[in-house]
């Protein structure tokens, strides 16, 4: 079974609902001879991934829809031996070299370098280069970052990179001098909720136009997870009642308890419950990121004060920093906890004592 | 026969002193050590009374067999002092002196001599297991038992004193094997045979002539002449063998074939690792030869108690009779330990009826004041993070002893009685795990918000200094000294006040968990990812949208199935994570009565393994935030007049109970 993320991407740009300008764009540029290396940036779910393979198959044809999983071994200078999973047509290869944690820049060295080795199958001779596909460019290390950009110039010659990423401010300056910057904005609410409805209609399903609204709006945005909730939301319960809320997953649920027990109540007890709360967290995997952002967003909801909502985002910069640098997440994720829960608290002091005068 | 036992003692303390290296205290009243060995028996501890005249003083000296054994009796210390105590020589000291006549005149012996055990009901040990190892002695008697066995424990459970005392009891002569100078163990080079081994071993054994215990008998050793029901027990197992097992696993595989001999290997273990024995003695060699296993616990609280009391009440009078606290806190102090334990209360006692112009450790106002068995030894992790939370300050220095202008006046703080520094340098952990367990209980021991708010603060620039890595191995040391140096040091000035804190268990770090949870979740979700040819091989995508919405509209089976629905779901009631109490010995039995209440003077307190974190606990939260509200912080405890640096337990950790 397909879901429906997979099943209604578009596959070329003719196709794409939203952003049409610049599908246009990137269509006439698909049609040049030439292409610079790329740099697409935009949050999650707004189509980075789907507008880079529309390009490519505007490129190369359909070909790059059949995809296979290729597995990547090689050896550290430690000795270790290290596997990376790409996904590869015969035009282009998808890697993430971030997952490889400190070795990512030998993940890109070598990936680079085993393509731009391989002489292009010429095939009507069409392009005389290779697409790499590099996703989650901000996550690699500086180290990572500084290599690409040596690699990116050495073998310009044989294959051209569409670098991947949520935020370029955490890429090297070098690198985006380098590329044809892409921003992809996240689609409107409106444009997630005709998306969603136009999905239902293709499965033949009956879909409220509030339960569309609010999917949209619960998705944030993200087009990927309004359609998984969407779909989500039809297995659990359709025909929908009225009034049908859309499913939202469980950690952000957990996420939104959490925020709202830190607006509870702030003492050192309590910390250590956010802190298991926190714990729980993690370990499902939720990237420490993801859930500073949630918090805060949270947290700013229930701020009365505008004064304390700037005090609590410019904390909230400075432990998102850390955790970019530091290697515990759960430090400064309690640290930041903490200096809310003290912020907040004086507020609230310092306003009920105002209030008895 | 009868006075073996005792002897037993003599040779096994021998080795005690001999490894403390009494030397330059011998060296002064006997000629010297090699002296002592050339003109005495050995196996027997000698008194030499030269001074006794004047100072009262005996200097014992350990003139036993060579080698070198772990000892956990470094109370000695280098310079054993005992007084001559009591009155004259008690009836059982006559009694003993006359046992020891044919050895060497008058002798005055140690008390773990002395009230060693004699009979199997004299031993400590549970009588399940002095069964068993009975029963593994009647069987070499009679010839159908095995013939290796390996006793393994901690130092001072009684391993060797049991096999000799049973072994005794049953008539079975017990030939001491110790390990020879120079490793005559030592195969010198693969070619050479058991059989040179054996005359060397032989050769040792005949030179050396031991005190008329009861396995004097066998002048020749058994090895040999394979005289039926004797046991061989060694003690040390040759460091060649140690570094290579095999060479021990083909010894043992030529000796053993014939003969009603018993080899007894004893293993001094540690409580955390089994390491030794399982690679000297790995599963497939056990089952090869035949090898019979027994492990020996810590001798229990309870017979502890049984021993030292019979003993403090033979050796004292009523008044000057240890209290129970103080057997107490002996027990707590030894750990298990019966031999650490008996020299400890001989020492403390002796030391505490001497004058004070010795020098001596003299206890305080009529207390025992027990030596802790180790000084030098490193402060175990419990008592290090005890140290965070419960700060001590000389409180003989002004509050704001550096003179902070006013509006500075709520961070002066006392000076601290010890370097923090040392806290961790004398904690065997690394600077990660010490911190993650400070952090781990932090918010228990600190109340206000604020100051929770610099805690976490600190803890979140100590994981910032300690992720700048690099290869230099010099740089990376200092910078995590630095890293550690900023949690202890931000965490200690956090504590205003020296005594408003009440007892909290500790709590081991539930980080570990997560972090092997998470690394074993991503390996699976990444699997899951590649089997069902998701083209996104976007890491935070694939955790936080795609994975939770497959676990509501897929319906897999098998194990990615579950897999799914463990990480789309949230425990919502409560944390799966256990909050696992950190005991102060992991393996320290928690006695609920270790305590008798009304004590004045009550050792550090095991915290009992099934203390959460409760209700209890949050109450008291709210009392001492009252407490610290009050603004009188700085004014010193009652008990905390101490500015002793190393005394451990000076750390007063209160009960519970004793607040209400």
């Amino acid at each position: 079974m397909s879901l429906w993320v997979d099943k209604y991407r578009p596959t070329d740009s003719s196709k794409l609902d939203y952003h049409k300008e610049d599908a246009a764009k990137l269509k006439n540029l698909a049609q040049s001879d030439d292409f610079p290396h790329m740099l697409v940036y935009g949050p999650p779910g707004a189509g980075k991934q789907t507008r880079i393979t529309c390009l490519l198959a505007d490129m190369f044809g359909t070909g790059v829809h059949r995809m296979r999983i290729h597995y990547i071994t090689f050896t550290t200078p430690s000795n270790k031996k290290m596997e990376i999973t790409t996904v590869a047509s015969s035009y282009h290869i998808e890697v993430n070299p971030s997952d490889s944690g400190i070795y990512d820049r030998l993940v890109v060295m070598e990936v680079l370098k085993s393509i731009a080795a391989l002489r292009q199958p010429d095939d009507a001779g069409k392009r005389p280069f290779k697409v790499v596909v590099l996703t989650e460019v901000d996550r690699l290390t500086r180290d990572a970052q500084q290599a690409l950009r040596r690699t990116m110039e050495k073998y310009s010659a044989s294959c051209r990179l569409i670098l991947c990423c949520n935020s370029i401010s955490k890429v090297i300056p070098a690198i985006r001098s380098r590329c044809l910057n892409i921003r992809v904005a996240a689609p409107t609410e409106e444009e997630i909720s005709r998306i969603v409805m136009n999905v239902f209609r293709e499965e033949r399903i009956t879909l409220p136009a509030d339960l569309a609204k609010k999917i949209a709006h619960q998705s944030n945005r993200n087009l990927r997870r309004a359609l998984l909730m969407a779909e989500a939301t039809k297995v659990k319960q359709y025909p929908f009642p009225a009034g049908a809320t859309p499913v939202i997953a469980d950690w952000e649920q957990y996420l939104d308890t959490t925020a709202r027990m830190i607006a509870e109540r702030q003492d050192a007890p309590r910390l250590l419950e956010i802190r298991s709360r926190l714990y729980e967290l993690l370990s499902h995997c939720i990237p420490a990121t993801l859930i500073m952002n949630g918090l805060v967003k949270k947290l700013l909801e229930n701020c009365p004060d505008n004064t304390l909502k700037a005090e609590i985002i410019s904390q909230a910069a400075i432990y998102e920093h850390r955790l970019q640098q530091g290697n515990k997440a759960i430090y400064h994720l309690e640290a930041f906890v903490a200096k809310f829960m003290s912020l907040y608290k004086r507020f609230i002091e310092e306003n009920t004592m105002d209030m008895d005068f | 026969m009868t006075q073996a036992p005792m002897t037993w003692f003599a040779s096994d303390f021998g080795k005690s002193l001999d490894q403390v290296g009494a030397s330059d205290e011998y060296s002064a009243s006997t000629p010297s050590a090699s002296d002592v060995r050339g003109k005495r028996k050995p196996g027997k501890a000698e008194v030499s009374r030269e001074d006794l005249g004047a100072e009262d003083e005996c200097v014992f000296v350990g003139a036993g067999i060579k080698g070198k054994r772990t000892c956990t009796t470094s109370s000695i210390g280098k310079r054993l002092k005992v007084g001559n105590g009591k009155s004259g020589m008690s009836a059982l000291e006559e009694y003993q002196a006359k046992q020891t006549a044919q050895t060497r005149g008058k002798s005055r012996d140690m008390w773990i001599d002395r009230y060693g055990p004699k009979t199997k009901a004299d031993l400590a040990i549970n009588a399940k297991k002095l069964n068993e190892l009975e029963a593994w002695l009647k069987g070499l008697q009679s010839g159908t038992s095995r013939r290796i066995m390996v006793v393994t424990g901690p130092s001072g459970a009684g391993k060797s004193t049991a096999v000799r005392v049973l072994s005794c009891d049953l008539g079975i002569t017990v030939t001491d094997l110790e390990n020879p100078d120079g490793g005559t163990f030592d195969p010198n080079g693969d070619n050479s045979s058991w059989e040179s081994n054996t005359s060397l071993l032989e050769h040792h054994l005949c030179a050396s002539k031991y005190g008329p215990a009861c396995w004097e008998g066998s002048a020749k050793p058994s090895i040999s002449s394979r005289r039926p029901s004797s046991v061989t027990l060694i003690e040390e197992i040759p460091a060649l063998c140690l570094k290579d097992p095999k060479n021990l696993h083909s010894l043992l595989r030529r000796f053993c074939s014939p003969g009603k001999t018993g080899i007894v290997f004893i293993i001094t273990e540690n409580n955390a690792s089994n390491s030794r024995l399982w690679t000297l003695f790995p599963p497939q060699i056990i089952a090869d030869f035949n090898i019979t296993l027994l492990k020996f616990n810590p001798i229990t609280t309870t017979a502890l108690r049984k021993h030292f009391m019979a003993v403090a009440n033979k050796e004292l009078s009523r008044t000057t009779a240890p209290t129970m606290a103080e057997i107490d806190e002996l027990i707590a102090i030894c750990r298990g330990d019966i031999r650490a334990g008996m020299t400890a209360l001989e020492f403390s006692v002796e030391s505490r009826n001497l004058p004070s112009k010795r020098g001596g450790p003299t206890a305080k106002s009529g207390t025992l004041g027990f030596r802790n068995g180790d000084p030098d030894k490193s402060i175990i992790l419990f008592r290090a993070i005890g140290r965070v939370f419960y700060v001590k300050r000389n409180v003989d220095e002004p509050p704001n002893c550096l003179g902070l202008p006013d509006h500075l006046l709520q961070e002066a703080r006392r000076p601290l009685t010890y370097t923090p520094e040392t806290i961790i340098e004398k904690c065997c952990t690394t600077e990660e795990n010490y911190v993650a367990f400070v952090h781990e209980n932090y918010p228990n021991f600190i109340i206000d918000m604020d100051f929770v708010q610099r805690a976490a603060e600190c803890f979140s620039l100590t994981d910032i200094i300690l992720s700048e890595w690099t290869n230099d191995e010099a740089r990376d040391q200092r910078v995590r000294d630095l890293a550690g140096s900023v949690a202890v040091r931000g965490l200690l000035h956090l504590q205003r006040a020296e005594s408003a804190v009440k007892f909290h268990a500790i709590v081991k770090p539930a980080a570990t968990e997560v972090r092997k949870k998470i690394d074993e979740r991503r390996v699976q979700g990444k699997a899951l990812a590649a089997d069902r040819m998701s083209a996104f091989v976007n890491t935070t995508t694939l955790f936080s949208d795609l994975l939770p919405y497959w676990g509501r509209i897929l319906s897999l089976r098998g194990v990615h199935g579950s897999f799914l629905q463990d990480i789309s779901t949230f425990n919502i009631s409560r944390s799966q994570y256990r909050r696992e109490t950190l005991l102060e010995d992991e393996w320290y039995e928690s006695s609920s009565n270790l305590t008798a209440p009304g004590e004045a003077v009550s050792p550090v307190t095991p915290p009992s393994p099934t203390v959460p974190i409760s209700d209890l606990d949050l109450q008291f939260a709210d009392i001492c935030t009252d407490d610290w509200d009050d603004g009188d912080f700085d004014q010193p405890g009652p008990s905390n007049t101490s500015t002793n640096i190393y005394d451990t337990s000076h750390i007063q950790i209160e009960e519970m109970d004793d607040d209400y």
